[in-house]
């Protein structure tokens, strides 16, 4: 899997957390874990989501066997569904 | 108060947000009309400047005449008409509403909200919520003692001066009626800015619950936290550029955003005291 921002209106973080202004006209309050997630993903072009998982552990810790994975490709669908992400269930060749 | 005129047709010369319209009555009950709006909204009437530029006054042609066939004909083109003074006068305010904020939105930050200050500093506590939040209940109550700004939008500018909105509060006078009075906040006692900058000192998110007990409780958010609403109770925030800051800024230039939660008005003229006296 592997995930791309879309164009935002703005965002603003604090303390870890990020407010997103979608361009649809709703402003979305991420955690702190989807705020790194956002953050860990480039505006040009694609990331794997084995990638952002790799920085997530590094920045909030490994949460179990498996788990990172799971937990960042749950995040990262969460995200789309807010239309502050696109997914794709191919990897990146380059990422 | 009588309405002016412009040529032989009755009309009020209004000001909102610093915007000047005049409203241009026509129809049967012109000069009806025109005493009605003048009354209602006599605390932004103005009495324009001889060397007034036309091209920047609002025209805002209002029907009023029992006939429907009345709208044809007229030399220009209403932007209200109705067939009821009562439901015209409802409908006129959300109007000019839109004319002044419309055009505002490039240099003002505009918050829907009842907007107090202190009689005495001019120190101005912004209370943002939607509508039903009862920002009209809380100027009403609130503005015997303050100064009463607007009920419905508070205009800030890049320096935090308030730009007033004295309009017309809109309440049922008469339990059972339909529509809502238009009525002067002069009528309803309340205390009218005098020449004194009016500048913005807090923040505040109104949380109105019915079921609230006791005092209301006032908390300090996040600003992260308070964005969403923040936006959603500013209008045209799309063309600002980076909204989000700018709005993060102007908090943090007052000591971020308060959150009251409360039952009912009067509980809130002890908070507003206390945030103007800067011991909350």
């Amino acid at each position: 899997m592997r995930a791309r921002r879309v164009e935002v209106v703005d965002v603003y973080v604090e303390d870890g957390r990020a407010a997103v202004y979608s361009t649809r006209g709703m402003v979305i309050l991420l955690s702190e874990l989807a705020t790194t997630a956002w953050s860990v993903l480039g505006d040009d072009g694609w990331t794997n989501a084995a990638d952002v998982a790799e920085k997530l552990v590094a920045i909030h810790g490994h949460p179990g066997e498996g788990e990172a994975a799971r937990l960042t490709e749950d995040a990262l669908r969460s995200l789309a569904e807010m239309s502050l992400v696109e997914v794709d269930d191919r990897e990146s060749s380059d990422g | 108060m009588r309405g002016s005129s412009v040529g032989d047709q009755p009309c009020a010369r209004l000001e909102a947000l610093e915007v000047r319209l005049d409203i241009l009555c026509r129809g049967s009950g012109a000069t009806e009309l025109a005493e009605s709006v003048s009354a209602a909204w006599d605390w932004c009437a103005v009495e324009p400047p001889a060397d007034e530029v036309a091209e920047t006054v609002h025209r805002l042609v209002v029907l009023l005449d029992g006939d429907p066939e009345a709208v044809v004909g007229q030399a220009e083109t209403p932007s209200l008409f109705g067939r009821d003074l009562p439901t015209l006068m409802d409908r006129l305010s959300p109007m000019v509403t839109r004319v002044a904020v419309n055009d505002r939105r490039g240099d003002l930050v505009m918050f829907h909200a009842c907007a107090v200050a202190d009689p005495e500093t001019g120190d101005t506590v912004v209370l943002y919520g939607p509508s039903g939040t009862g920002k009209t209940t809380l100027a009403r109550t609130l503005c015997t003692d303050f100064v009463y700004l607007s009920d419905e939008t508070a205009g800030v500018a890049p320096d935090l001066r308030i730009v007033p909105y004295l309009k017309p509060l809109s309440i049922i006078v008469n339990p059972g009626d339909a529509l809502k009075e238009q009525v002067s906040p002069g009528r309803l006692g309340l205390v009218r800015p005098r020449d004194l900058d009016y500048r913005l000192r807090a923040l505040v998110q109104l949380r109105r619950d019915p079921a609230h007990r006791g005092d209301a409780v006032v908390e300090s958010l996040a600003t992260v936290d308070a964005l969403p609403e923040l936006v959603a109770q500013t209008s045209y925030t799309r063309e600002m550029e980076r909204p989000l800051h700018r709005l993060a800024d102007l908090a943090h230039q007052v000591g971020g955003v308060r959150r009251a939660t409360y039952a009912e008005a009067a509980q809130l003229r002890p908070v507003v005291r206390a945030i103007l006296d800067g011991a909350v």
